[in-house]
């Protein structure tokens, strides 16, 4: 008799939990019709998360004065962002507004009609209040999808403490960059930071070197598919992404590493060197730093004897929110994506989540984030500015290319295949 | 008995859920499998084209293949093993039976986040203990780079993967010694069968249903591994460490070909039925042998 | 039983091994602990398995300060409770038809509820889903338990079909002539005997619902729902986590795991020895 109960008990949690789940539901129908409830999705639920504090207080402002429409943030970890993102568009869930990336990332997400095109929406001036250029990672076929909030670039890192304790110089370019490798290698100490095993990591030295190589306008014509990938630039800037491998400039086992592991050990002051997202800055300066005030961030060394300059970078704008066209709501969806990334912008700015992206930015200068107030005045001057390549490509050539690199680094393949497969995407 | 209602009322409740969340998707893959597909936009039939690419055109496929067949070989000749040696102890009244078991099994109840984590340290090239180890006992020539190169990274990742479930089937197969009548043992004791005698003679053949179910178990979790992979190398470097599963994920999230990566997900499965099939017929045969 | 000088030498060589096993299989929940007592830049450079230099609690009380980690256990809770429930009873069900009763397609079943331990799990997200929004239980517990319990039936009914082949057919039929119907033989007689079995089934149930991730983020957006693991999951940042605290809300996690286990292992020791014992 016991088991029986124990079954009964069961069926019955499972009914009232079926009728939990419906009654759930018709109160919030009943709510819609005097309220508009909009649902955000992000992917910051970590309080670590530079951008949580901020969006938590903006949506908590709107809420406060916007009683007839309210926000709601939902918010998912890590990786599975993506895989839960490209889940749900397959079955025409998305909530009203979501945090994703550009370029390569939505160009499915935006042909297949899940996203709400902005154009009509942002003629109020709104184009001409975020920073040139920024828009154009979210725009597919002459549609604008989204809008950015923070800008980041590729940033060099530099212990300097360590090369003053090592009587090193600071690389200015590609020649001294070698030369302090192997003077930190006969040291003993690994020389720059990076997490091969994220492929990312690795790639965004690539990319840079094929940026010091041949410039931004070439590198950008090359991914649009116009200059072959053949040209001697990438050939060359592969070639030395080679030499630096075989120098053992990156750290002993890199390939194995993650991006957070290899990031740590260069955060516990024991690398000198490391190339990645300005987003790094952050926890370099934060309290709990150990080398907090002994890094300088500066654009990546030059190659002597070419064309691009230090007001090249390689980054860009790239994260962003979304509306879906589901979304019963379109009008207010659009007034709030355009309240949120706004103030994100500046919010994140002032607490050193980011570089801001809307010209509106007022923040008060002194306490900002060293570092990135530093980018902020380094990167005024740009010229050029070329987005990682595996945001630029989609899906699959962005795998490709990424494992080129991983290639590359392994000595799997020369420079002259590297080039020639990379080619391949563009055939 | 063949009280057909009383089958039905049986098996229904139990196959009205599994049609529904386990063959029902299986169906769907199988129609998703023959399209060319991101995953998000409208889909075209491209008819079986996915699956000539997967044995034509896809050499790191292959390879994640054989690497999940070597796995699954690893499993059944060295991790089954180590299982069975500990249950048999174990079950053969030795003191701190229950002690041992359930601290055997703290490997299997702790979530791969944490093990993968445990790994990584073990492995790291320049503070892990596996390294710390080797360079205090001057084998310094032993150190490796694990997980970062090609020629350890598949190796060095299998070994979490044949250990942390030791302490699973050591229990299946405990539980499975533990139900045979103590008085089978004494009757063999009076015959002069004791220690290993008795185990290789009475308990092997007598829990060999229950063996049968670990080397299935062991193979099918073999072919479709997925997890330690993802954490500790994400199958690579340069696709050293792949794995069928690793590498179908990658296609139909990182790479966006959500059919070609259902096909892969539909040939994993046929796969593990063929293996289990052979494993049946193979403990078939040997148990006539008997 | 005497003990000869070597059957006590051949003793303690058994207990040495057994103890050195024990401190292998150990290690991790040791390490688990000194893990969740430090920093990010002990735990990644340099210090990254022995004591921490720093013991560091307030990763604990961190953990703590999050208000919802009450709910997020009671949500784990109840869906890896009914999970248990739904899996066992249908499971025991499923295969006491499979491997007692007399039908053409019994054998065929076995292989088709195999199936389910086949299937890359990541492929069936999108299928599940879908079937899950159809069903309008996306965002509910149920979303969980369906899954768990579907995917947990194929070890279970594997198990619990391996086991009735072992009892022997004598004590059913002797309930038969008894004249007691099929359903009062199933309920009094085979649940009881195969009761160790099902406990097997019960922890290998727990172990799988308990610590699952994919489905339990993809699922479920709403904080009411969250299950613990989730919870600690999403202490992960986008660009830095905090690797102490994760480490805390693991160790955690971990404690009712090995409880369970412990108190359901007993369960099949206690049933065991009563099997014997009336065998």
């Amino acid at each position: 008799m016991k088991r029986l109960g124990l079954i009964a008990a069961a069926v019955l949690l499972t009914f009232t939990l079926a009728a939990c789940g419906s009654a759930n539901k018709a109160s919030e129908g009943s709510n819609e019709a005097a309220v508009k409830n909009l649902t955000i999705w992000t992917t910051w639920a970590s309080d670590g998360d530079t951008f949580k504090a901020p969006i938590d207080k903006i949506v908590a402002d709107w809420n406060a004065n916007n009683p007839t429409i309210q926000l709601k943030v939902e918010a998912t970890a890590g990786e599975s962002y993506k895989t839960k993102i490209k889940t749900a568009a397959a079955a025409n869930e998305l909530p009203d507004i979501f945090f994703t990336w550009g370029a390569g990332f939505s160009k499915p997400f935006a042909e297949s009609g899940t996203l709400l095109p902005l154009n009509e929406y942002l003629n109020d001036g709104t184009k001409d209040r975020v920073l040139a250029g920024s828009l154009e990672n979210f725009t597919y076929d002459d549609n604008i999808y989204g809008l950015p909030f923070t800008l980041y670039v590729g940033t060099f890192f530099v212990n300097e403490e360590l090369f003053d304790a090592n009587g090193i110089a600071v690389p200015a370019n590609y020649e001294e960059l070698l030369t302090a490798v192997k003077a930190f290698r006969e040291k003993g100490i690994n020389p720059i930071a990076v997490g091969g095993k994220d492929l990312w990591p690795s790639m965004f030295y690539y990319d840079v070197l094929a940026l010091r190589e041949g410039g931004a306008d070439l590198n950008l014509d090359a991914l649009k598919g116009g200059t072959s990938f053949e040209d001697p630039v990438f050939v060359e800037a592969a070639r030395k992404l080679q030499e630096l491998a075989n120098a053992d400039a990156f750290a002993d086992g890199f390939m194995g590493l993650s991006r957070d592991e290899s990031e740590a050990v260069f955060a516990s002051g024991q690398i000198p060197m490391y190339y990645n997202g300005s987003w790094v800055a952050t926890a370099l300066e934060s309290d709990s730093s150990a080398i907090k005030g002994k890094v300088k961030a500066m654009n990546f060394p030059l190659v002597s004897g070419t064309t691009s300059s230090g007001d090249e970078w390689l980054g860009g704008v790239n994260d962003t929110f979304m509306v879906s066209s589901n979304t019963p709501h379109k009008d207010e969806a659009v007034q709030v994506l355009k309240y949120l990334t706004e103030n994100l912008s500046n919010e994140g700015y002032q607490v050193g989540a980011g570089l801001p992206t809307w010209k509106t930015t007022e923040v008060d200068e002194s306490k900002i984030n060293p570092l990135l107030a530093d980018l902020v005045k380094q990167t005024e001057s740009a010229t050029g500015i070329v987005p990682p390549w595996d945001i630029y490509l989609e899906g699959q050539d962005a795998e490709k290319h990424k494992n080129l690199v991983a290639q590359l680094l392994t000595n799997n393949i020369t420079p002259e295949q590297f080039a020639k497969e990379m080619q391949a995407i563009n055939e | 008995m063949r009280d057909k209602k009383a089958i039905m009322i049986f098996v229904l409740p139990a196959f009205i859920v599994y049609c529904l969340i386990v063959l029902l998707p299986i169906l769907i893959s199988t129609y998703y499998s023959l399209l060319d597909w991101n995953g998000i936009s409208q889909g075209t039939f491209i008819g079986i084209q996915n699956y000539i690419k997967l044995f034509t055109g896809d050499p790191i496929f292959i390879k994640s293949l054989w690497n999940s067949i070597l796995l699954a070989v690893l499993s059944v000749f060295i991790q089954l093993p180590i299982s069975l040696i500990l249950a048999l102890v174990l079950a053969s009244k030795v003191k701190g039976s229950r002690f041992y078991r359930t601290v055997y099994f703290i490997p299997v109840v702790m979530s791969t986040v944490v093990i993968g984590q445990l790994w990584m340290k073990i492995y790291h090239p320049s503070f892990g203990l596996l390294n710390d180890v080797l360079g205090s006992l001057g084998l310094d020539a032993w150190k490796r780079e694990w997980l970062g190169s090609e020629s350890t990274a598949l190796g060095a990742a299998f070994v979490p993967i044949v250990w942390q479930y030791i302490g699973y089937h050591m229990l299946l197969m405990f539980a499975s010694a533990k139900s045979i009548p103590d008085d089978i043992y004494e009757a063999a004791r009076i015959d002069g069968a004791t220690g290993l005698k008795s185990a290789l003679h009475i308990t092997i053949p007598l829990i060999k249903p229950m063996l049968q179910v670990s080397v299935i178990f062991a193979v099918i979790g073999s072919l479709k591994t997925f997890d330690f992979i993802y954490v500790l190398t994400n199958g690579g470097p340069v696709h050293a460490s792949e794995v069928p599963s690793t590498w179908m994920f990658n296609n139909i999230f990182n790479q966006y070909l959500y059919g070609y990566g259902s096909a892969m997900a539909i040939m994993i499965i046929l796969e593990c039925l063929l293996f289990t099939v052979i494993i049946q017929k193979m403990f078939k045969t040997e148990q006539i042998t008997y | 039983m005497r003990s000869t000088p070597g059957s006590v030498y051949k003793k303690s060589l058994t207990q040495l091994g057994l103890i050195a096993v024990a401190a292998v299989q150990l290690f991790p929940i040791v390490w688990l602990l000194l893990f969740s007592l430090k920093d990010n830049s002990e735990i990644f450079s340099g210090n990254i398995i022995g004591l921490p230099k720093v013991w560091r609690w307030e990763n604990y009380s961190q953990v703590f300060a999050n208000g919802k980690l009450g709910l997020y256990l009671f949500n784990s809770i109840v869906v890896t409770f009914v999970t248990i429930a739904l899996t066992s009873i249908f499971a025991a069900m499923a295969s006491y038809a499979i491997s007692r009763m007399r039908w053409k397609l019994s054998k065929l079943m076995l292989t088709i509820f195999l199936l389910g331990l086949m299937i890359p799990i990541h492929a069936s997200l999108l299928p599940v889903f879908l079937i899950l929004k159809n069903l309008s239980l996306l965002n509910t517990h149920l979303a969980l338990i369906l899954p768990y319990t579907a995917f947990g039936l194929s070890l279970a009914i594997f198990v619990l079909a391996n086991f009735f082949d072992t009892v022997p057919k004598d004590l059913e039929e002797s309930a038969f002539i008894d004249g007691s119907g099929i359903y009062r033989t199933f309920l009094k007689i085979m649940l009881p005997l195969v009761q160790p079995a099902i406990a097997t089934v019960a922890i290998f149930t727990y172990l799988s619902s308990w610590n699952e991730l994919m489905f339990a983020i993809t699922f479920i957006n709403k904080e009411e729902i969250k299950t613990l693991t989730v919870g600690i999951m999403s202490m992960v940042g986008q660009y830095s986590t905090a690797w102490g605290p994760i480490g805390a809300g693991l160790f955690i996690a971990t404690l009712p795991t090995i409880l369970i286990y412990v108190l359901l292992n007993t369960q099949v020791e206690k049933s065991l020895t009563a099997g014997a014992v009336k065998g």
